[in-house]
């Protein structure tokens, strides 16, 4: 079954704060009109993030629980709307700290690390040495948040993630986008767009998420790995459209569409465009010295993507995945 | 050393080979020409090596059988191309372009992503200029996850203003040229839609288990184009050289997954990707081309590469000359006359394979036992294996070598060159 949603393109001139939702992955506000620790250094953005199970009913009717993030307001407040890919991480072109503070209301340990962005990275491990985390965890019910800072930052698009058995966490829905223009309307330098659509992918294995919400995912119990991983759900942005496409409606015609893709998930997507080619900007946040123009982007677990093009008078297409 | 074209049988052989094959100017890839095509998607069965027949939906030429891949639709630069599709599958089918801007759909329903055709409805037209040269795919826009699968995918080569560039700069020049379009097959699927199951078709559980190039599984890419025992796989894969030309080769992934497509012999420089040059500026030639022994073309992209064998830097003289002999045409000048490194075993002790034409020299044959029987290398050339390096990709349904695999055959100077 094929499903298409809406088309939902950002504005560049819109704040962030006014950020359109894009599927459930909100655009999330940064945080810093409201944070008193950062009321004084607009450059600085403060991020407070929960991790949690929810539940989300699939297109066919299945539940199935999916561990997301939620942006509350303040650590403890419990306001913040719990998804997957959690909200989108907005920094500015002068941001120059991000701090994420993280709440932990799953019933194991967790953490958060963004690829790309470099970061502190105290490995935890196992009694017998072996890494369980990339980096510092949030105990489950964590009474004080766990802090991650980031300070050396750089125009991109970024996925964040846990850190901590990411074989299991990762694929469970633990992942996000983080995004920074070089400038107001400018994706990397020289680069201007004029709207903006950010597209996380993931997969579900609703199996696998049974057996790690019921407590039967681990050593000897029934499921003891992720090996045979065998997604049923596609999801762009949280919803399970991948089989369908984007429309790039004719309205944008002659507009810089800038398209940022994140692959959160752990199988290689194509998204695949119609009807215009695009310059291939940038990979996992480095710009291309010379971009070059593409139809097909080839996107392998872990990797972001940002293309530029000026919608053509048709508008555009976009197949989310070629390879789906 | 004497040379097998002019030894032996060599020379009734170039006769033969000379009588059945009238050799064109320069190797071309066999397809349908433009501008206007009337194409009708309908259902067939594809060939496998091991014997299998596997129901399948393609595109067909008209009133043709069903085609696996469909034809491939030759056009030129700045051409207005009309193709016209009509269905007699039981499902909706369209066309997509990508590459193309502007591309036009009148007539049939609409669709997701462009009109569709109903079964036995009225037929589209999909019109747009070929404003750009370059390899492109074309395939179904229709539920295009079953579609492709099933085989509704095709090329179109859009032909430079100047012949023998493969786009408008004289980086892209070549001698010859050679489609490599790659696609896999789960016969599982077919079965399905084939007993009319398709409401059991299941994705989540896609294991293909056939791969193939031009349509055909490896041994039978090596069967010429158009034998009449693949009515609906007309396209062989069987590059074939000379000594320095230039081959352009147009790889297509038009199926869904990804294959590392590894060249024995010689780099490939990738020059264009998608149907674009891989140019800093317009104008400044393929600049921003790199040399791949491997290459994993996007499922629904293109890539353009130049293959270019000379045996360079091997280090010693393909041809067995003696110093002081005249330079042959493509011949790599620094190794020449330069002695052959290793003393040749007595034949005796030799178990040669089907492609050892019984002397290391290119175009000279020697002696092979006759346990090892008549060599398929009729003319002494050099044979190199071109194949996904996905290993398990290199069988037929679990029986190898087979699957998504060819070889390229470099020839002697003096050998004309078959094309397939």
């Amino acid at each position: 079954m094929k499903k298409y949603h809406a088309a939902t393109v950002r504005s560049a001139s819109l704040a962030p704060a006014l950020a359109l939702l894009l599927g459930s992955a909100a655009g999330c506000a940064t945080g810093d009109e409201g944070d008193p620790q950062t009321r004084a250094a607009l450059t600085s953005v403060f991020v407070y993030l929960r991790a949690e199970a929810f539940t989300k009913t699939m297109p066919d009717g299945r539940d199935v629980v999916m561990w997301g993030y939620a942006q509350d307001s303040a650590f403890g407040a419990h306001d913040g709307v719990l998804s997957s890919p959690g909200p989108v991480i907005e920094l500015q072109a002068d941001t120059t700290r991000l701090t994420v503070q993280l709440e932990n209301n799953l019933d194991v340990p967790t953490s958060l690390v963004i690829d790309g962005l470099r970061q502190s990275l105290p490995a935890v491990r196992h009694p017998d040495g072996r890494v369980r985390s990339f980096t510092r965890e949030a105990s489950p019910g964590n009474v004080a948040p766990v802090t991650y800072v980031y300070s050396v930052l750089r125009p991109g698009t970024f996925l964040y993630k846990t850190g901590t058995s990411p074989q299991v966490q990762v694929q469970m829905g633990l992942l996000g986008a983080v995004r920074r223009p070089s400038a107001a309307g400018e994706a990397y330098a020289g680069r201007a767009f004029d709207d903006e659509l950010l597209l996380v992918y993931s997969e579900v294995d609703p199996e696998l998420h049974d057996a790690v919400a019921g407590g039967q995912y681990g050593p000897g119990l029934a499921v003891t790995s992720t090996i045979k991983y065998v997604p049923q759900y596609f999801l762009v942005n949280g919803e399970d459209v991948m089989s369908g496409a984007y429309d790039v409606d004719p309205s944008l015609a002659g507009r810089r569409l800038l398209v940022r893709f994140v692959n959160g998930g752990l199988r290689s997507h194509v998204p695949l465009f119609l009807q215009a080619d695009v310059l291939a900007l940038a990979e996992d946040g480095f710009p291309y010295k010379y971009p070059t123009k593409r139809t097909a982007v080839l996107m392998p677990a872990g990797k972001t993507a940002d293309v530029l093009f000026t919608v053509p008078a048709s508008g555009a297409k976009l197949l989310y995945d070629r390879m789906f | 050393m004497t040379k097998h074209t002019t030894s032996m049988g060599g020379a009734m052989l170039l006769a033969l080979a000379l009588a059945s094959f009238p050799a064109p100017a320069r190797g071309a890839i066999p397809g349908v020409e433009g501008p206007s095509f009337s194409l009708t998607a309908r259902a067939g069965f594809v060939s496998t090596p091991e014997g299998g027949s596997i129901y399948s939906w393609g595109y067909a030429d008209g009133a043709g059988l069903m085609q696996y891949p469909g034809p491939s639709l030759l056009v030129d630069e700045g051409d207005v191309v009309t193709v016209t599709l009509s269905n007699e599958l039981p499902v909706n089918v369209s066309i997509v372009f990508p590459g193309q801007q502007g591309v036009t759909a009148l007539g049939g329903v609409p669709g997701a992503l462009t009109s569709e055709v109903e079964p036995g409805g009225t037929p589209v037209t999909y019109q747009f200029t070929a404003a750009r040269p370059g390899t492109y795919q074309y395939f179904t826009g229709t539920d295009t996850q079953l579609g492709v699968e099933m085989g509704l995918v095709g090329a179109l080569i859009v032909r430079s203003a100047t012949a023998g560039w493969a786009y408008g700069h004289a980086d892209g020049a070549y001698d010859r040229e050679f489609l490599v379009l790659e696609t896999e097959m789960d016969p599982i699927i077919h079965e399905l839609v084939e007993t009319g199951r398709i409401a059991e078709v299941d994705f989540t559980a896609y294991r293909p288990v056939y791969w193939f190039l031009n349509g055909r599984s490896a041994p039978d890419t090596m069967v010429p184009a158009g034998a009449q025992w693949f009515p609906h796989q007309p396209y062989s894969c069987m590059p074939m050289s000379h000594p320095g030309d230039r081959l352009l080769v147009r790889l297509i992934n038009a199926g869904r997954g990804l294959h590392p497509f590894h060249t024995h012999g010689q780099h490939m420089r990738i020059i264009a990707q998608d149907g674009r040059l891989l140019e800093s500026a317009p104008g400044a030639g393929a600049d921003l081309s790199f040399l791949r022994f491997t290459t994993t073309v996007a499922p629904g992209g293109t890539e353009d590469a130049i293959y270019s064998w000379t045996g360079d830097n091997l280090g010693w003289d393909v041809y067995g000359h003696r110093p002081g002999d005249p330079l042959e045409p493509g011949e790599y000048a620094l190794d020449h006359g330069k002695p052959f490194p290793v003393i040749m075993p007595d034949p005796k002790d030799l178990e040669p394979g089907p492609y050892y034409a019984g002397s290391p020299f290119l175009g000279v044959a020697g002696y092979r036992p006759p346990v090892a029987g008549t060599s398929p290398n009729a003319h002494a050339g050099y044979v190199f294996m071109w194949h996904s390096h996905k290993e398990y990709e290199m069988v037929n349904n679990d029986t190898p070598p087979g699957g998504m695999m060819t070889m390229l055959i470099v020839e002697h100077p003096d050998v004309p060159v078959m094309e397939m």
